[in-house]
């Protein structure tokens, strides 16, 4: 019968992809310091959706990955120093069609990040591009980086 | 001596610039009419998906933007390639591949030919 020919879908490389995604975890998980939060359960306990953190100087960027959502599916809201991003993410199969492999993940989400400065709400803009969230936070004044000017003495 | 593992090693030529990837994670779907893959490529943009299909072997290959050079506070991805190969089963309508990349998600149409489509054999009466 043909039909189980199909199951054999991409056989000779699936193994080593999945090795090579676990590796790849690993070492992510290793450079985020997670490894050591205890995370051993690996896809079920991981945050979703993975994210970044960068200080530019005069603002705090985001940069999450969200595959598969655009501009509406994604909320966000901000305080002084906490961003919270919800929403949700679905990976179901289409109607009609028979799973052959699932690795993608449907999820319901809301992480919060905690800032390490008070950041200004109104200057805080959003935008997703390909699957990629980037949240632009002003800094609050008093937290903007100052230069200080040395005096000579006399 | 030619053994079967060094003409293997022959076809696949090495890479002249070896850059870290990543497999990204994929789901392959099957209906009567099609095989459907989905692939998660966060940060490709169309310009930068490769689908390259060679004999049975399909690959998937994508560049994401740069990743930012500002010092990082907090890390858990990189901005990686991906790239990722299938073996495309017997069956498949070549030239009706189609594919869609949208936030970041690939959706990959591989049609079966037409001899593989199930059909209704209607039965007469004698």
């Amino acid at each position: 019968m043909w039909l189980t020919g199909w199951g054999d879908f991409d056989h000779d490389f699936a193994v080593f992809d999945e090795l090579r995604r676990r590796m790849d975890r690993l070492f992510q998980d290793f450079d985020s310091g997670r490894w050591l939060a205890g995370d051993r359960a690996g896809l079920a306990t991981q945050a979703w959706p993975r994210a970044n953190l960068f200080d530019t100087g005069s603002d705090i960027v985001l940069v999450a990955e969200v595959p598969g959502l655009g501009q509406k599916d994604v909320q966000i809201s901000a305080t002084q120093d906490a961003l919270t991003l919800s929403g949700e993410r679905k990976a179901e199969a289409p109607e009609g069609y028979s799973v052959h492999r699932k690795e993608r993940a449907g999820v319901q989400f809301s992480r919060s990040f905690a800032l390490p400065c008070k950041i200004n709400v109104e200057k805080t803009t959003a935008t997703v591009r390909n699957g990629i969230l980037t949240v632009t936070m002003g800094k609050s004044p008093d937290a903007q980086p100052r230069r200080i000017t040395v005096k000579a003495q006399a | 001596m030619s053994t079967e593992m060094t003409r293997r090693e022959d076809q696949r030529p090495e890479r002249v610039a070896e850059r870290p990837s990543l497999a990204p994670r994929v789901d392959v779907f099957e209906n009567k009419d099609e095989l459907l893959l989905i692939a998660d490529l966060p940060g490709v943009s169309e310009a930068n998906l490769t689908i390259h299909l060679d004999n049975e072997e399909l690959t998937i290959e994508g560049r994401p933007d740069e990743d930012r050079t500002e010092s990082s506070l907090q890390r858990e991805f990189r901005m990686l390639d991906y790239r990722r190969r299938f073996v495309v089963p017997a069956g498949i309508d070549r030239n009706k591949i189609n594919a869609e990349l949208t936030n970041g998600v690939l959706r990959l149409h591989l049609p079966k030919s037409d001899a593989l489509k199930p059909r209704r054999i209607d039965v007469k009466a004698g």
